[in-house]
């Protein structure tokens, strides 16, 4: 009982970390390349542990997010729970693949998730992003292996 | 099967913020729920600069007081015939028998996250509905206009800029007072007036003043200067194009403007007006 306490406080410590470090205040160029960490995490959530983190609270955080940075309620959401369902669905051969793959795997969630993002926004408003909007999925896939061992290493088992 | 039914809520969510029904409340409880957070990340950046405020030399800061001083004197004597002028203002205003316009009350917020979406022009400053911060509220600097207050928490409020690309804003031009309207574009530096026909006096450098029409805005503030103007064979209306004359792309502090009638009678705000 206690243990899962334990890793339900982790999970939900890790994506408030995530949420921290999306908010950062940076310079315009920087902030570009900053990585999608919400992806990242609900990705690792999906594949690692998906009977404990489910899309619905990749959801709320990702609700989370569209409050703090201002964009409609649900836009951010949605985009996550699917990263979050795509992981979902395909742990069982993602844990299978080796590093570079599974990195593959995540530039195509990153680009799912700015797509979504992208086009929902676009529903709303017309909006009109440069090749810059999708550097960050780059940077994101890059990322992956640091996340994927730093989490494995320090989640409770 | 539940990934449809969370689909299904977040774009009923998403319609819902749109035309901001219902929502408003859940988004102030999630919105203060982060405000924490959000003063959390922005604390580096804060402390940065008190500290270099405490690293300041000795001379610099005389030399900086010295200069704050003179540019005081002259502000006061500029105040001295600006009241002069007010009070004229006002009593041909009242022989003409409409409505005299005192000035607005005023309080300066320090803006504390500049973080937004790519798709928006916003900040966040560090008064609230505490403060009596309302929606709608418009928000300048030094230089002109910023935009408007479109979100408030207890001790935070959202402000949309002037040069997002939701926002428009009545505008005249201050040498010959032709009315046009303002949007925002999307990037810092562009505005577009739009639908100005081609007979219209405009030259580049014009500086463009709040109309006060739609009053959302107080008349007469400055909001831009006309940078392009084009006449397109063909086209209907002249493409103009202006900059920002507020430093949008600064962050630090702002005055946030309550018309002078305003109900909420505050301590706070009645003090900060003198």
């Amino acid at each position: 009982m206690t243990r899962n306490k334990r890793s339900l406080g982790f999970i939900l410590f890790s994506f408030l970390v995530g949420l921290t470090l999306l908010i950062l205040p940076l310079s315009n160029e920087v902030q570009d390349y900053n990585p999608q960490w919400l992806v990242l995490i609900a990705a690792y959530w999906g594949i690692a542990a998906p009977e404990k983190a489910g899309i619905l609270m990749s959801w709320i955080w990702g609700l989370f997010l569209d409050v703090s940075i201002g964009t409609y309620l649900g836009i951010h959401a949605l985009s996550l729970a699917l990263v979050s369902y795509m992981a979902i669905i395909l742990h069982q051969r993602l844990r299978m693949y080796p590093m570079w793959q599974q990195s593959l795997f995540i530039w195509l969630l990153a680009g799912l998730d700015k797509l979504v993002v992208l086009q929902l926004n676009n529903v709303l408003d017309t909006v009109e992003v440069q090749w810059n909007y999708w550097y960050s999925t780059f940077s994101t896939a890059l990322l992956w292996p640091v996340v994927f061992l730093l989490l494995k290493k320090f989640r409770p088992n | 099967m539940r990934i449809i039914a969370i689909a299904l809520i977040s774009l009923l969510l998403m319609a819902f913020d749109y035309r901001q029904e219902h929502l408003s409340s859940v988004r102030k409880g999630l919105s203060t729920l982060v405000a924490p957070l959000q003063f959390l990340v922005n604390l580096p950046t804060i402390l940065l600069n008190r500290s270099g405020e405490q690293l300041k030399s000795h001379s610099e800061l005389v030399a900086e007081n010295r200069q704050l001083t003179d540019e005081n004197l002259i502000l006061k004597a500029k105040a001295q015939k600006l009241n002069e002028l007010e009070a004229q203002n006002a009593r041909l205003k009242a022989l003409l028998g409409s409505v005299s316009e005192r000035r607005e009350q005023r309080q300066i917020a320090d803006i504390i996250s500049v973080r937004a979406s790519e798709f928006n022009h916003e900040v966040l400053i560090n008064k609230g509905s505490s403060n009596h911060v309302y929606v709608g509220q418009s928000v300048i600097d030094a230089e002109g206009i910023m935009g408007q207050v479109i979100e408030v928490t207890p001790f935070s409020a959202r402000v949309l800029l002037i040069t997002d690309a939701r926002h428009d804003i009545p505008v005249r031009i201050l040498r010959n007072d032709v009315r046009a309207i303002a949007s925002g574009t999307g990037s810092l530096t562009r505005l577009l007036l739009n639908q100005v026909p081609h007979s219209i006096d405009i030259k580049v450098n014009d500086i463009l003043v709040s109309s006060g029409l739609a009053q959302r805005f107080p008349s007469g503030f400055n909001v831009a200067k006309v940078s392009v103007v084009r006449h397109i064979q063909g086209d209907n209306y002249a493409y103009i194009e202006a900059i920002p004359l507020a430093r949008l792309e600064r962050s630090g502090q702002v005055i946030l403007l309550w018309p002078n009638g305003y109900q909420a009678e505050d301590q706070e705000v009645r003090h900060d007006k003198k």
